[in-house]
């Protein structure tokens, strides 16, 4: 740690206020502290919102002055920015305007992002047998394909056997490898807690 | 000047060098402490006498004496008049004292012996008390004779004429030898000199040669003879006889090899190591240069390492060649195939829409964790307050607007007064999205305004896990107002909600994994009798199966994906937009399989093909 003194008394408010918050699940009495404590947390997030916000637009408008590779795609940000802003700030996020905007803009653009993505994942499913010729592979798009005939209904052919085993697959296999992921991932937000805790992890600096 | 002969080569050197400069031998012998050396290895005693003076011929220790004023008769050397009480006490010494012979051992003169043999402990006493004296210049002497040798002449002489004033004492001690020893009187009297001496101590030693080492007879017998000739003045340096001659350390240097005793004891006097203590002896054979040792000047390297060095060799150089650049395919095949892929995707999802509806049938089956959110749902009566956090993003409503939908539809039959809330940036206007879909479904319209308020929305949490738990614990604190800034908690449904416990049902819908066990760990602790619904997307229903299964549950109803809407449509008998996008889902499912299929059976008949041509797979795929 350096000897800096702020940094020990970053440390000292880290340690003291996930301190207070742990002791008051442990004592109601001590609740109204820890509910202090979460309040001071969202308005410090809210206001790293807004900095996160600033710190977006400040970096594309450099961009832009500097006259920066894939400038455009910056104006094209200052400019989506400058409307919405202009659009939502006088009569709030759900007026009429503004939910023009999200569903007319937002919400195809990101829905045809997610549909490209299936036309690639379907295509590179396609090479995975050029590119890699093994067990695993085989493994691998054969569940893939029982997924997809588990869902499929065609008229006048029985598949119930793809749904079978489907939901064998689902909640058997799928359900046990998730369980030991939840399992390590509660064990690794305990062991990060109590590094915080104890000062050994800062990610606050220091 | 004065010259030094080296005792090993006979050549001759300057009295000040130490060491020889031709063949590196000492010529001066170590500072010795004389009581405890009583001589140097490979050094007569009498070897100082070899510092011969070019201009007289005699040596330094005689010049000495004559220098500092010695007490001597003219022309006459001081070695030759040796005291009469000196004289009979060297006799005592080499005849009676350690080396009794038979005469020595006879009854009679036992006690007499005894007495000589006191008498002697009694001289070395003397000789103690004469070191004691003042005398510079005596001692200096001293310094440089062996004390092995009793009979010094110069050392006597020198000794008795100082101090033969004042120690009369010793007179009366020589009288008393005299009278005891018969022989050694006799001895005093005829006065013939140290040839006298030497004869009879020669004689004794003949005795003692059994027991001492033979090196320390020659020594002695060697530097005597030669010290008595030249006291004598009868012979001359060149005149000694062959059998003295032979003697001498000049013409038969004595190599010691080893490290003698009394070696730990000497002090380096010349050169970088002076004033070190017990160093060996600059002697010839470690003067000798040794050739130095042949190191191979080739690097020993094994064959691997050869062979790898060759590789690096090899990879070095070809990093300086240039490669020709392969040619620019403008349309690939790749490019074509991924056309192709999305433009039978296209069709298959397209046909459905133009009423080529041949694949329209519905699964079946309910699974059960639809079966029990619908159930739960279908208990939630009139008015009462239902919590919904919207927490997926644009993208994925498409799949999610579906399935919430069909949830949002029920909710609205059972007229359920609808609380949306949202931890993602962009929530609160998906919530908004969500509700209006949900209005054009069914017959029911749901209306937040100043008038009629059927729903509220109370926005975006900050805060993240602290945001979600804050909420959970104190709604009303964490946001008090819906996102037009109204007062949201004045509400009649809402008055008696201080907590998420008051809720009648939660619901979640989400497609983020993290997000929807965020909720489940800060909220599941609070919700002791209110139910859990999540709606997911068919990717996260695998992730949040896990707490539907647990023991007690944590989740108490799940609807999936498109799929997971359809079956819910199928439990309340309403047609939602589920069933609007079945066909053009399962179509396109049913070509997603077949291009998996064809296109991986192709792929890896291409694979097998160029493997057994030699060629690497992957290079040209379809």
């Amino acid at each position: 740690m350096k000897s800096y003194p702020f940094v020990y008394l970053l440390a000292a408010i880290a340690i003291a206020s996930g301190a207070a918050v742990l002791v008051g699940y442990f004592f109601p009495s001590l609740a109204g502290l820890k509910g202090e404590m979460l309040d001071w947390a969202v308005i410090f997030t809210a206001v790293l919102l807004l900095i996160g916000v600033i710190s977006l637009v400040r970096t594309h408008w450099r961009k832009i002055m500097q006259d920066q590779k894939d400038r455009a795609y910056s104006l094209v940000l200052i400019f989506s920015f400058t409307l919405t802003l202009l659009v939502a700030a006088p009569s709030g996020p759900t007026s009429k305007w503004s939910m023009w905007l999200y569903e007319n803009l937002l919400i195809p653009i990101e829905s045809s992002l997610l549909g490209i993505l299936a036309v690639f994942l379907l295509y590179a499913s396609a090479r995975l047998f050029n590119q890699r010729m093994n067990i695993y592979t085989l493994l691998f798009i054969g569940t893939v394909l029982l997924a997809l005939l588990g869902w499929l209904t065609i008229p006048g052919v029985d598949l119930e056997g793809f749904k079978d085993a489907r939901d064998w697959l689902s909640s058997v296999w799928a359900v046990a490898g998730v369980r030991g992921i939840l399992l390590g991932v509660g064990l690794g937000t305990v062991a990060t807690g109590l590094r915080i805790l104890i000062g050994a992890d800062r990610p606050y600096g220091g | 000047m004065e010259i030094v002969i080296c005792p090993f080569c006979g050549k001759e050197n300057r009295a000040e060098d130490e060491t020889c400069q031709y063949c590196q031998a000492r010529l001066k012998p170590l500072r010795i402490d004389p009581e405890s050396q009583p001589g140097l290895i490979g050094q007569s005693p009498g070897e100082e006498s070899q510092v011969f003076s070019k201009k007289e011929g005699k040596p330094d220790s005689q010049d000495g004496l004559q220098a500092s004023g010695e007490v001597t008769p003219a022309g006459k050397p001081a070695v030759s008049e040796p005291s009469d009480w000196l004289t009979g006490f060297r006799n005592q010494i080499t005849t009676q004292d350690l080396t009794p012979g038979p005469e020595a051992l006879d009854d009679e003169r036992q006690p007499e012996a005894r007495d000589i043999r006191q008498d002697f402990e009694a001289g070395a006493m003397l000789d103690d008390a004469f070191r004691s004296l003042p005398f510079e210049n005596a001692r200096d002497n001293e310094e440089s004779y062996p004390e092995f040798l009793p009979d010094e002449p110069q050392k006597a002489e020198k000794v008795g004429d100082v101090a033969a004033d004042d120690l009369a004492w010793l007179r009366e001690l020589q009288s008393q030898y005299n009278e005891v020893d018969g022989l050694s009187s006799a001895a005093s009297k005829k006065d013939e000199g140290w040839l006298a001496a030497n004869e009879l101590s020669q004689d004794s030693q003949k005795r003692e040669d059994e027991r001492v080492p033979r090196w320390v007879g020659e020594i002695s017998a060697g530097s005597l003879d030669k010290q008595d000739s030249e006291a004598e003045g009868g012979l001359s340096a060149s005149e000694l006889p062959s059998w003295l001659d032979a003697t001498r350390p000049l013409a038969t240097p004595q190599i010691i090899f080893g490290m003698p005793s009394g070696y730990s004891d000497q002090v380096e006097i010349a050169g970088p190591l002076a004033g070190l203590p017990g160093l060996l002896p600059a002697e010839p054979e470690i003067a000798l240069g040794r050739k130095a040792a042949a190191y191979p000047t080739q690097l020993q390297v094994s064959e691997t390492n050869r062979i790898q060095a060759e590789i690096f060799d090899q990879v070095l150089q070809s990093e300086g060649q240039n490669r020709p650049l392969p040619d620019r395919v403008l349309v690939s095949s790749q490019k074509v195939m991924r056309m192709a892929f999305a433009l039978i995707i296209l069709f298959a999802i397209l046909a459905p829409v133009f009423s080529l509806q041949t694949l329209e049938r519905y699964p079946a089956i309910t699974p059960v964790e639809v079966l029990s959110a619908s159930q739960i749902i279908s208990r939630i009566g009139s008015e009462s307050p239902v919590l919904i956090a919207v927490e997926y993003e644009p993208g994925f409503s498409g799949e999610l607007d579906a399935a919430l939908a069909a949830v949002l539809d029920h909710l609205m039959i059972q007229g359920a007064f609808l609380v949306l809330v949202s931890s993602v940036p962009s929530g609160p206007m998906q919530a908004e999205h969500i509700v209006g879909v949900s209005n054009q479904v069914g017959p029911h319209q749901y209306i937040n305004s100043a008038s009629q308020k059927e729903y509220i929305n109370l926005g975006y949490i900050s805060g993240g896990l602290a945001g979600l738990r804050n909420f959970a614990e104190n709604p009303r604190l964490s946001n008090p107002s819906d996102i037009s800034g109204e007062p949201a908690w004045e509400n009649p449904v809402m008055v008696n909600i201080d907590d998420i416990n008051d809720f009648s049902l939660v619901i979640v819908a989400s497609e983020n994994h993290d997000k929807s066990r965020a909720w489940i760990e800060q909220t599941s602790p609070l919700l002791e009798d209110t139910p859990l619904i999540y709606v997911v997307s068919a990717q996260s229903e695998p992730l949040i199966r896990p707490f539907f299964d647990a023991t007690p549950q944590q989740v108490q109803g799940i609807v999936s994906g498109v799929i997971g809407s359809v079956h819910y449509g199928a439990t309340i008998g309403r047609q939602g937009i589920a069933h609007l996008y079945w066909p053009s889902f399962n179509s396109g499912l049913l070509a997603a399989a077949i291009l998996i299929v064809v296109g991986g059976g192709a792929n890896a008949l291409l694979a097998l093909t160029a493997s057994k041509n030699g060629r690497k797979p992957g290079g040209k795929s379809l």
